[in-house]
């Protein structure tokens, strides 16, 4: 259990998560490439999968 | 023999790698924007903080030109030395297996450790090996953040099996909650190998300790 979830719990008991937050903004208008640039960019780079979870969302 | 030492920006431990390697033969810097290696028979990467260690240590010099000229050299069967962040960054190359994590005290550590020679490569590292010494460990420093080997137990149990965990650290002197005292691995074809203390720190009797001459010979016979 990480330590931050031992947190007290007077202060709400929300699901919550810490790591990093990367923002990409990417030149364009295929979801489908971008989405698979990024997943590719994620497993390289901005995450090392044998250490890391990483999860894309698009805004 | 001639060595060839990687520096990239934030590298800082070059000039002892290229030290030490000068003890044994010619060596020479080889900046992060090279890829040609041509006449260098032995690759050292060595500590320090490339490219500021952003994202995580050794994540961004994979992708050096440099890095890619190393790969082929090392699948060719060309020996590979990295230290520290050398070792970050061939691990974050898959060029080894496992990770480096902050250490367990989340603390930078800085001090002189023994570590046990366990395969065939750290074997020829023992002091004074074929005389009547008893001594079985080597003294060489550490000074690391990101120094905690971890892999799974399946890789650990597979490369301790297959005489790839090159050192351990001694009963009592893991600095840094490393998994099963690993210390420094190597990859299958045991040409390339990987450790967090500093053997380029450890050549002069001035500093307390020879013994990491003797990784530097036994990468020499590797490239024989």
């Amino acid at each position: 259990m990480l330590a931050h979830q031992g947190r007290p719990h007077d202060l709400g008991d929300a699901r919550h998560a810490i790591g990093r937050l990367v923002d990409v903004e990417m030149a364009t208008d295929d979801r489908a490439d971008a989405l698979a640039q990024l997943e590719r960019m994620c497993e390289q780079l901005l995450a090392n999968p044998l250490i890391e979870d990483f999860e894309i969302q698009t805004l | 023999m001639i060595w060839g030492v990687l520096q990239f920006p934030g590298s800082c431990d070059e000039r002892d790698a290229l030290h030490a390697c000068s003890l044994l033969g010619e060596a020479r810097l080889v900046w992060h924007e090279e890829r040609d290696l041509s006449g260098i028979e032995a690759i050292v990467i060595p500590g320090g903080f490339s490219y500021g260690d952003y994202l995580r240590a050794g994540a961004i010099a994979r992708f050096s030109p440099a890095m890619g000229a190393v790969a082929e050299f090392a699948a060719a069967g060309g020996p590979v030395l990295g230290i520290c962040n050398g070792f970050q960054v061939l691990c974050e190359a898959k060029l080894l297996p496992g990770a480096l994590l902050l250490n367990e005290d989340q603390r930078f550590l800085c001090r002189q450790v023994d570590l046990i020679p366990e395969n065939a490569f750290a074997a020829e590292t023992t002091p004074e090996r074929g005389s009547s010494s008893k001594r079985e460990t080597i003294s060489v420093p550490v000074k690391h953040g990101e120094g905690r080997y971890w892999a799974p137990d399946s890789v650990l149990d597979a490369i301790e099996a297959g005489g790839q965990v090159a050192y351990r650290y001694a009963p009592g002197q893991n600095p840094n909650g490393s998994a099963r005292d690993v210390a420094g691995v190597s990859n299958a074809g045991g040409n390339v190998i990987g450790l967090m203390p500093h053997p380029e720190h450890a050549v002069d009797p001035l500093t307390g300790s020879t013994d990491g001459l003797r990784v530097f010979e036994a990468m020499q016979m590797v490239a024989a």
